[in-house]
């Protein structure tokens, strides 16, 4: 299968606010969002990147889309580098690349209707005027559910509830059937018994249009359900990458094992660590491997040198020192 | 064992503008010392009223327009203003979804503990402060942190210190509004623990959220609500091994098992608007065993199997 998309070592560093007395002493602060991130994604394929508030997985989802522009790495999107593409050539880009955020009460516009909103990518990219995207858009809320389409496409987004919203930022998103969308926590803000529902609808676009998604969660149930593949990101670094289901059952850092063993479950939960503590400032991030503070496992290795990506299996790698002995366990 | 808490038919209603808001509606249950309870429901089931009118938390438009809460014989709705504040804190300890906004930006953390002691009880400023940093030991914060602000803390350890002051008082009953729906999975897990670890000292708890996987590991009992309404309410593990409303069977089915390729299905459709709920039972028109009785009329709630549900499936003598 054909990469889609590919990123190579991308970084993020945020500058850090500081008085002019901090700033003769010449102490540059950075939040290190992101930190020398590699994945690829294959046509009509998911990865779900997966970790705790603050762990830089939404930095790497707007990155990947650019939103921002990286401090380092570089983003290949079908084999071409468009780390820094800009001006028309991004906005035509931009047809190809979209994404989905957390929130649908923020990222629709209150002002505009349901329909208007949809329609307005396919003017902006001039493959419709406003009376042929009429049609589409009513095809379009009939196919996200919302129905009648008729009367949606003349509400506003206040009338609608919070799995109605999202569905509408999923329908502006792929009308314009991109080949690749970052969905960024798509369903965090959605009530439990409708989170299915909206991951089916995603998934639906996926097989249709034969999309690829970078799915930003931090709820591995959601993974689990909605991708092929899967990276935990810990402290802006992807501590381990593999097929969905070979995460799951076979996890090899001592982090997602954590995060498996923390989830409630409604069969007996297998216990087999207990993560304490809090992830750390990313301005100043743990020397070494930057789990080593809250790992079980850590040893003086593990304070000192940053481990490398350990092959596992096929597909399967772990930054750990200690993976293979970790998998045994 | 002995009961604590006693809600009988509990009606709370918000007086708004576009109409009355059935937020709670017809709402009784028990609970008893040293258990474990949790109120489990969708956003706008009514759930998050429920637990504030419990210590009488209600902001205008909502209203208790009837019913009675019995904490240990006492009717707390019958109350005076000047005796709910004495219940609050002493009796009931509650803590709120948002550690962000719950606790004061301009007071140091370990003040803010003691602020309860000195408020309620005649003791000195020294002795507020020793009592407060053992708070903090108990709760899982080192008592160094004693001089810290809350944006110093991380929110695991913002909601740990929100618990603190809840229980400072070693009030019988604690009442948790989504404590952890703000929080990460691991912090959440460790938040959870310490919540259990209070019924050991003697303390009963009452867990609001919308997770019923958690709910169901941690709880003694699960009351399922929707919209406004209780429609099972039982031990927790016998409702995991075979729940019997279609509601409750339908949020079991919409959680993701990790180790298992179980299907995992939505309810279809949405949870109804509370100024017109539909006729019948409520649940009607998101129901797959909906018959034409559910239109039309309310089931009444019914003990099936040490079970009170609220259901015309389980009803003798109804067409199916």
């Amino acid at each position: 299968m054909s990469e889609i998309i590919k990123v190579e070592g991308l970084t993020k560093y945020f500058p850090v606010e500081q008085t002019f007395i901090e700033r003769l002493r010449g102490k540059n602060l950075f939040v290190k969002a992101v930190d020398g991130v590699n994945f690829s994604i294959n046509v009509g394929e998911t990865l779900a990147l997966v970790g705790e508030s603050g762990c830089g997985k939404t930095t790497t989802g707007r990155l990947t889309v650019k939103l921002i522009e990286p401090t380092k790495g570089r983003i290949i999107f079908n084999n071409t580098d468009i780390t820094h593409v800009k001006g028309e050539k991004l906005r035509k880009l931009r047809k190809h690349l979209q994404i989905i955020f957390q929130d649908p009460y923020a990222s629709l516009n209150p002002r505009m209707r349901i329909g208007d909103i949809i329609a307005e990518p396919l003017i902006e990219h001039d493959l419709s005027s406003w009376n042929e995207a009429r049609n589409t858009v009513l095809s379009m809320l009939e196919r996200v559910g919302l129905v009648p389409p008729e009367l949606f496409y003349m509400k506003y987004p206040h009338q609608l509830s919070g799995g109605q919203r999202q569905r509408v930022a999923i329908a502006r998103a792929m009308v314009l059937r991109p080949q690749f969308v970052v969905a960024d926590e798509p369903v965090s803000m959605i009530d439990v018994s409708l989170r299915v529902s909206i991951l089916e609808l995603l998934s639906s676009f996926k097989k249709e249009y034969k999309t690829s998604m970078l799915l930003i969660t931090h709820d591995l149930g959601i993974a689990t359900i909605a991708s092929e593949n899967i990276a935990v990101m810990y402290l802006g670094k992807i501590v381990e990458i593999g097929p969905t289901r070979e995460v799951i059952n076979k996890p090899a850092h001592p982090y997602t094992i954590g995060l498996l063993s923390s989830i409630p479950s409604l069969k007996k939960r297998i216990k087999k660590i207990t993560i304490t503590g809090e992830i750390a400032d990313p301005k100043n991030p743990p020397s070494g491997c930057r789990f080593h503070p809250r790992c079980p496992f850590a040893t003086n290795k593990c304070k000192s040198e940053e481990p490398p990506f350990i092959k596992v299996d096929e597909n399967h790698f772990v930054a750990c020192h200690y993976a293979l002995e970790v998998l045994k366990k | 064992m002995s009961e604590l808490l006693k809600i009988n038919n509990l009606k709370v209603y918000y007086f708004t503008l576009r109409g009355i808001v059935k937020a709670v509606d017809d709402v009784s249950l028990t609970l008893d010392k040293n258990e474990f309870i949790s109120i489990v429901g969708e956003s706008g089931s009514g759930k998050s009223t429920l637990a504030h009118a419990i210590p009488r938390l209600l902001r205008p438009p909502g209203k208790i327009v009837n019913g009675d809460i019995f904490l240990e014989n006492e009717n707390l709705t019958k109350m005076s203003d000047e005796d709910i504040r004495k219940v609050r804190g002493r009796k009931i300890g509650f803590v709120f979804q948002d550690p962000f906004t719950s606790l004061d930006p301009l007071v140091r953390i370990g003040d803010q503990i003691a602020e309860v002691f000195l408020e309620h009880e005649l003791i000195d400023k020294k002795e507020a402060k020793e009592k407060s940093m053992k708070l903090l030991e108990e709760v899982g914060i080192p008592s160094d942190r004693y001089e810290y602000y809350p944006h110093q803390l991380s929110g695991g350890q913002r909601q740990r210190v929100a618990i603190a002051i809840a229980i400072a008082l070693n009030p019988k009953l604690l009442i948790a509004d989504e404590p952890t729906t703000a929080l990460d999975v691991i912090v959440q897990d460790r938040i959870m623990d310490l919540m259990q670890s209070l019924i050991s000292k003697g303390m009963s708890v009452m867990l609001i959220t919308h997770d019923i996987a958690l709910a169901a590991e941690r709880s003694n009992k699960l009351a399922i609500m929707y919209a406004g309404e209780i429609v099972e309410f039982g031990a927790a593990e016998k409702i995991v091994e075979e729940s019997l409303h279609p509601y409750t069977s339908g949020l079991l089915s919409s959680v993701p098992d990790l180790w298992s390729d179980k299907e995992v299905k939505s309810i279809p459709g949405n949870p109804p608007d509370l100024i017109v709920p539909p006729s019948g039972c409520r649940f009607h028109p998101r129901c797959p065993f909906a018959m034409p009785i559910c239109r039309e009329k309310k089931p009444p709630r019914i003990n099936v199997n040490n079970r009170n549900i609220a259901c015309w499936l389980y009803s003798e003598g109804v067409t199916k």
